[in-house]
């Protein structure tokens, strides 16, 4: 009965949602005045969550009547891992996105914000379409309420053990929140180009929902580099996977989003600009979601592929992407303005920075769809991978990390260069120095190192030192200072993670010891166990300082998931502020030693350690804001 | 041509989503070989029967040949393997050269002498260095290799009627 509940509350939640898309498009002497939609949003988002909890339901039930519960629980399923196990796969994920979706619209339709009234039925409705959209999709092709009574199997075929671990708990509802949220953004873009309305006061409130989403982004990449560092056994934080660069598009474009409209709010300019970001970043949010799911890219993180599914949200896509910019096309021109502002300034560096942004979107955008087009062209099947993002990626990132140096320090409309090099020349000389002491103190001599810290240790003490400048004015800047320094320490841990990093893939047995960074690790023990739902080899490795103490022991293990007969590594790690050192156990060789792998990781928390910075800066900004009624 | 800047979003997007579209009509799991049109990697292995006897390239000359990949863990191989003998009887001119991968000697012989043996040459890949030389990233997967030792064409997966005539036999006449 429950599962069918499930279906009908997503068809009622699918019919309030036609009704609120629709109704505002009517004109007006067909529908009274005070007929207002969001009685039928609450309902709407009331139906959404009803569908959820009773698909969380049925997973803590392990109600293996229905197929996508069977497919992705068991009954040896630790009880949170069966609760988060909803969104394991496919159908539950897309779930979760509607979900989420409905209480961002809840939010913004129960807050009191500068667009009352006809601006705010129109967001609606455009929110409400995304909506409707999404549940369809739900409803025609991704039903997780699908029964299947035919199974004869004592058991459910268990969580992909992938899955199985802390990370999964955390980093999908988080990242599906950042992602999501920009709708917002782009509904309110979508509006004021429809009815060619835009102002400081508008660019201001956007901001600040702009923000939100775009925190809960970071944390959510974030959170999915440290789950992969964790689970992967191999210690690496990024990949350049497609979906991954599903993911940071949105966050590149978002940040040059936020960037011009602090532009737009304090000076009236860019308003082309910070429209056409809105709509893209949400448009790639959707792109983002269309490549999960459609089985155009392989990935290790794509959901099953279903041409079917595919078909839709591309569709779908298509829809919403050629009807906004279709729409900014016709209508941008009437925000275009006479240039305010000289050369050198802090719109120009700002202005820079979209530039930047964008270019590295797109190279991101290029790489990623690149093996599609070499397809379709016939010239053959090639993957594009971390070379090419990394040699492009490291220039740009060296320009942004000077940029946002001297934009921060910039004036408003007019500057000059030799005012802006004597702001800095303090900070410039320890960075300098910063270099200098490197090259001394570590092997390398690679220019690129040096200029990559030297510019990030240069970004950092210039916010401190603007910071001090400030003096009681500071809690205005302290945002900007902290999301800044976030960006120096993430570009500074990636830079010496990168290039101090040390692995050694050796054959060890019981009582051998081994140099690893500035310890030795000690192989003491190794022994079988059994759990709920698997098998486990766990080593015990000492880690101990030079001089022979016990500084802690790590246990990494080699899992196999009994149900779904899958091998897993689960890595131990210990974790010091400035390196880790992260241990993996490989298979038992035939002389009866056992690999294993043993990382130095210099620098590795700072990455994301930065983006916390990040999302620091963001929550000191609404703080501050949160004073102020109404947004 | 000049196109207002406010116009490049959305032809950008109409080419990505042209772009997109057509990656729908591809099936990503379909890998080419590195190998296809150049001539096959040299190996020699020890026949499967006969510990003494040995078997290499030089087999290749003056037969097309079909060297299969299985192996007796394999069940979709098992399912291949009826098509494979009634295929043997249709196919006079093709050489056979069966290649048992990573696999226990003792299973293999048992599994062929009890299904029946197809292949001309059977030899045995156990720790899966041939499987490394030629590409070969699971079981079963077909070359079929010309009279001058080039790889001809590579599938990877059960092979049945259809994909026969679709793949291969035009390479035969």
């Amino acid at each position: 009965m429950i599962p069918e509940l499930g279906l009908l509350s997503l068809v009622i939640a699918l019919m309030f949602s036609i009704l609120s898309a629709s109704v505002p498009c009517w004109p007006l002497r067909y529908r009274s005045d005070a007929l207002s939609i969001k009685p039928w949003l609450y309902a709407q988002t009331a139906f959404v969550l009803l569908a959820y909890a009773l698909l969380t339901a049925l997973f803590i039930t392990s109600d293996f009547t229905v197929l996508y519960v069977a497919e992705n629980s068991s009954r040896l399923l630790p009880w949170y891992y069966r609760m988060t196990a909803v969104w394991g796969a496919h159908e539950g994920s897309i779930l979760l996105w509607v979900t989420i979706l409905s209480l961002w619209i809840l939010v913004f339709t129960a807050r009191k914000t500068v667009w009352e009234g006809e601006p705010k039925e129109k967001m609606l409705s455009v929110l409400s379409f995304v909506q409707a959209g999404f549940l369809a999709f739900i409803i025609f092709t991704s039903n997780p309420f699908l029964r299947y009574f035919e199974s004869k199997l004592p058991d459910g075929q268990d969580l992909n053990p992938l899955l199985q671990d802390p990370g999964f708990l955390i980093h999908p509802p988080i990242l599906y929140t950042g992602y999501v949220g920009f709708a917002i953004a782009f509904a309110v873009a979508f509006v004021a180009l429809l009815t060619q309305t835009f102002n400081q006061q508008w660019a201001r409130a956007l901001r600040i929902w702009t923000q939100v989403a775009w925190a809960f982004l970071t944390l959510g990449i974030m959170l999915g580099s440290w789950w992969a560092y964790r689970e992967l056994g191999w210690g690496g934080f990024w990949f350049w996977d497609p979906v991954e660069n599903a993911s940071f598009m949105p966050w590149l474009t978002g940040t040059a989003l936020l960037h011009s409209l602090v532009v737009s709010e304090k000076r009236g300019q860019f308003y082309s600009w910070s429209l056409l970001l809105a709509l893209i970043t949400f448009s790639l949010s959707l792109l983002g979601t269309f490549l999960v799911r459609s089985g155009v890219l392989t990935s290790v993180h794509a959901f099953a592929s279903d041409p079917a599914r595919g078909i839709y949200i591309l569709a779908f896509l298509s829809i919403i992407v050629f009807t906004s910019l279709s729409l900014f096309a016709a209508q941008s021109g009437s925000f275009s303005k006479p240039i305010q502002f000289e050369m050198v300034s802090k719109e120009t560096a700002l202005l820079s920075n979209n530039l930047i942004l964008f270019v590295l979107m797109s190279t991101v955008l290029l790489g990623t769809l690149y093996p599609l087009m070499m397809q379709m062209l016939n010239w053959g099947k090639l993957s594009v991978g971390a070379p090419y993002f990394n040699a492009i990626f490291a220039p740009m990132m060296a320009i942004a990390l000077a940029l946002m140096t001297f934009g921060a320090r910039a004036s408003w409309r007019e500057d000059s260069f030799k005012s802006l090099c004597a702001k800095v020349k303090i900070e410039f000389a320890l960075a300098l120095l910063a270099c200098i002491l490197l090259a001394v103190t570590t092997s390398l001599h690679s220019m690129a190192f040096m200029v990559g810290v030297g510019l990030s240790v240069l970004l950092i003490a210039s916010s401190l030192w603007q910071l001090k400048l400030a003096g009681r004015g500071f809690p205005r800047i302290l945002p900007m200072v902290l999301a800044h320094i976030g960006v120096a320490v993430t570009a500074l841990g990636i830079i010496v993670n990168m290039s101090l990093n040390h692995e050694a893939d050796v054959a060890m047995s019981l009582n051998d010891v081994i140099q690893i960074g500035p310890y030795q690790a000690k192989f003491v023990d190794v022994r079988n166990r059994t759990e709920s739902n698997f098998d486990t080899l766990t080593g015990t490795f000492q880690i101990l300082d030079s001089r022979g103490k016990l500084i802690t022991s790590l246990e990494p293990e080699k899992r196999y998931y009994r149900l779904r007969r899958q091998l897993m590594t689960d890595a131990a790690i210990y974790t010091t502020p400035f390196r880790d050192i992260y241990i993996a156990l490989g298979n038992e060789l035939s002389d009866g030693r056992y690999g294993v792998r043993l990382y130095d990781k210099p620098f590795i928390r700072w990455i994301w350690t930065g983006c916390l910075l990040m999302v620091l800066g963001i929550m000191v900004s609404l703080y501050n804001r949160s004073e102020k009624h109404v947004y | 041509m000049c196109i207002k800047p406010n116009y490049w979003p959305i032809i950008t997007c109409i080419i990505i989503v042209i772009l997109l579209g057509y990656g729908l009509t591809q099936d990503p799991r379909v890998l080419p070989s590195a190998l296809e049109a150049k001539p096959a990697p040299k190996f020699e292995l020890t026949d499967l029967f006969s510990e003494k006897h040995k078997i290499s390239n030089s087999i290749f000359k003056e037969h097309y040949t079909l060297v299969n990949i299985w192996a007796s863990w394999c069940t979709p191989c098992r399912v291949e393997h009826n098509f494979l003998t009634k295929l043997k009887k249709v196919q006079p001119k093709l050489q056979w050269l069966g290649i048992n991968y990573k696999d226990d000697v003792e299973m293999a012989r048992t599994y062929l002498s009890t299904l029946g043996n197809p292949y001309d040459y059977a030899v045995a890949d156990e720790d899966g260095t041939f499987g490394m030389a030629w590409g070969i990233y699971g079981t079963p997967e077909t070359f079929l290799i010309d009279k001058k030792g080039r790889v001809l064409h590579r599938h990877a997966g059960v092979i049945n009627e259809k994909i026969w005539k679709k793949e291969f036999a035009q390479y035969i006449r």
